[in-house]
């Protein structure tokens, strides 16, 4: 019997082409996990924005006005996280086999 | 034909300045406007006397008026006439300038014939009965000026000059802004215009070469104060709004070593009582800085060639991208290959503003050949055309002096007419 759900017909259609490729299983867990940490990046990228309105005496309304400098700054933080969270991971694996 | 109404209602709209009162306070010429629905069914029959380069450009905008017609030619070189004829194919041709003065069918006359001849030629006109509107600048010396100002001013006949910035929307609107005090106190205007180019036309034979490169000759030229100082003077002159009290000025011929005889570099400094300047300058072997008029005031600068305006103080970059930029600073500073900056530290580039939301592609000629028609039409002399037209030229003609005699040179008194520019009278003028 052919697999119905979308999921499966790909696993089917990998296997029957002899493609085996591991596929990467990104659950709902990991994605809330990465969900908190782009808030996470979000809230520290306005943080440093409220420190520099202070230390530079500008007008609040750059809380709203540098959204897109805030965001971009955002993705940054999080690829950092990211990277970083690798290291970590691939060096504790390493060690731990 | 339509070209010519819209260009107007555009050039009115792209203003963007609220009423006609407005422009009147800035531009009193543009009354030449204020009758264009009654005279709709009207036209006008004009003379064009010496339709070489310039005669040309002139006689295509007023060829598609409606309310004009070119009804004669007058010129002595067949080139010229031939040319000319493409644009106005039914226009009476006259070798002589007098014939044509003397054609009654003749209402008015466009003067484009090389510098020094202006005087004799207009002043013929006068005498004629015709209105005359002469190419800049208006004579070759300042009494010619003065005596053709004058002529114009006992016939009561309309004299217009190729001021074509004076109907220009980008210095219409610059100059609206600096006398609203926009700007704040004008201390200074720079005006240059560079080139990089001989300044030749190729002559056909060599016994033709003052002829035709009439420009680079003492004997019919003033050189580049008599034909680009000219409008780039009358714009300091509208900017300040009075006439200054002294000049000097140098020139020489630096690197068109050619057998020109007029300089190919002058500079001249005017300067007022008051402490105002006004700098010309002109160097034809390098155009990186182009043509400008830099009107400096305190409170910012307008360049109104290049249609655009600057305030001095601009609003300070994001807080987040100065703090970036320190960040960026902070660490380059320590690194000992720092290269090129990748922080923002260009957000506080100044770019300025148009004037006119955009760069507009006209320079006002059409609007100033349009304004002519109408005033042949009313038989009304628009306020204050006459007076710019004579103290642009007054004001190259004496910087002009001033680079030949090496002196410093008061402003000559026995030149100067009841006016000062910008519209209030001599006696008004309050240092
Ligand atoms: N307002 C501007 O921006 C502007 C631009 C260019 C030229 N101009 C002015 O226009 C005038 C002409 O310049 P141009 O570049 O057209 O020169 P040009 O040499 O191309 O044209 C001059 C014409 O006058 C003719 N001419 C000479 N003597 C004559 C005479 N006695 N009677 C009849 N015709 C005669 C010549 O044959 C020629 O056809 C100058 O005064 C110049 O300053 C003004």
């Amino acid at each position: 019997m052919l697999p119905t759900e979308p999921n499966d017909r790909i696993l089917y259609h990998n296997r029957i082409n002899g493609n085996f490729m591991k596929d990467i299983i990104f659950t709902v867990r990991r994605q809330k996990t990465e969900l908190i940490f782009l808030a996470a990046s979000f809230v520290i990228a306005n943080l440093f924005n409220l420190y520099a309105i202070v230390e530079y005496g500008s007008p609040m309304k750059e809380l709203l006005t540098s959204l897109l400098y805030v965001l971009v700054f955002t993705v940054v933080i999080y690829l950092l996280s990211v990277v970083i969270r690798l290291l970590f991971y691939g060096v504790r694996r390493l060690f731990s086999r | 034909m339509e070209n010519a109404t819209i260009n107007r209602r555009e050039f009115l709209r792209g203003l963007g300045i609220a009423g006609a009162g407005v422009l009147a306070a800035t531009s009193p010429w543009l009354s030449a406007f204020s009758e264009v629905k009654e005279t709709a069914k009207e036209r006008c029959r004009l003379g064009i006397i010496g339709p070489g380069s310039r005669g040309q450009f002139l006689m295509n905008f007023i060829a598609t008026n409606p309310k004009a017609e070119i009804v004669a030619i007058a010129d002595i070189y067949e080139p010229s006439i031939n040319a000319a004829l493409k644009i106005a194919p039914d226009a009476k041709v006259y070798r002589d300038y007098r014939q044509l003065l003397a054609d009654k069918n003749v209402e008015a006359v466009v003067v484009a014939t090389p510098l020094n001849t202006h005087y004799g030629i207009v002043m013929d006109a006068f005498d004629a009965g015709k209105h005359v509107y002469c190419e800049k600048t208006i004579g070759y010396t300042m009494e010619q000026c003065y005596n053709m100002y004058m002529r114009h001013l006992e016939t009561g006949l309309l004299f217009f000059s190729g001021q074509q910035r004076l109907f220009d929307p980008r210095y219409i609107k610059a100059m609206d802004m600096v006398h609203k005090g926009t700007f704040g106190k004008v201390s200074a205007v720079e005006a240059y215009w560079n080139r990089n180019g001989d300044w030749r036309r190729e002559v056909p034979s060599p016994d033709l070469e003052r002829f035709i490169n009439w420009r680079l000759y003492r004997e019919s030229s003033r050189g580049l104060m008599s034909e680009l100082g000219c409008h780039q003077l009358q714009v300091g002159t509208w900017a300040l709004g009075k006439l200054p009290d002294r000049v000097m000025g140098h020139g020489g011929i630096t690197f068109w070593k050619d057998g020109r005889e007029v300089h190919d570099n002058v500079h001249c400094i005017y300067g007022y009582d008051t402490g105002e300047t006004i700098t010309y300058g002109s160097v034809i072997s390098n155009k990186f800085y182009g043509l400008e008029e830099k009107i400096m005031g305190n409170l910012g600068t307008v360049e109104p060639e290049n249609g655009k305006y600057f305030f001095e103080e601009i609003a300070p970059a994001p807080a987040f991208l100065q703090m970036l930029n320190k960040w960026e600073n902070d660490l380059f500073e320590e690194l000992p290959f720092a290269g090129t900056s990748w922080a923002p530290e260009t957000a506080n580039v100044n770019k300025g503003e148009f004037l006119l939301g955009e760069r507009p592609k006209a320079d006002g000629t059409s609007l100033l050949t349009e304004a002519f028609v109408e005033a042949v039409i009313t038989g009304k002399q628009p306020e204050r055309i006459a007076e710019e037209g004579y103290y642009a030229s007054l004001l190259c003609l004496w910087g002009f002096e001033a680079i030949e005699s090496g002196a410093i040179l008061p402003f000559p008194e026995q030149y100067k007419i009841d006016y000062a520019p910008y519209g209030t009278k001599r006696q008004d003028i309050v240092s």
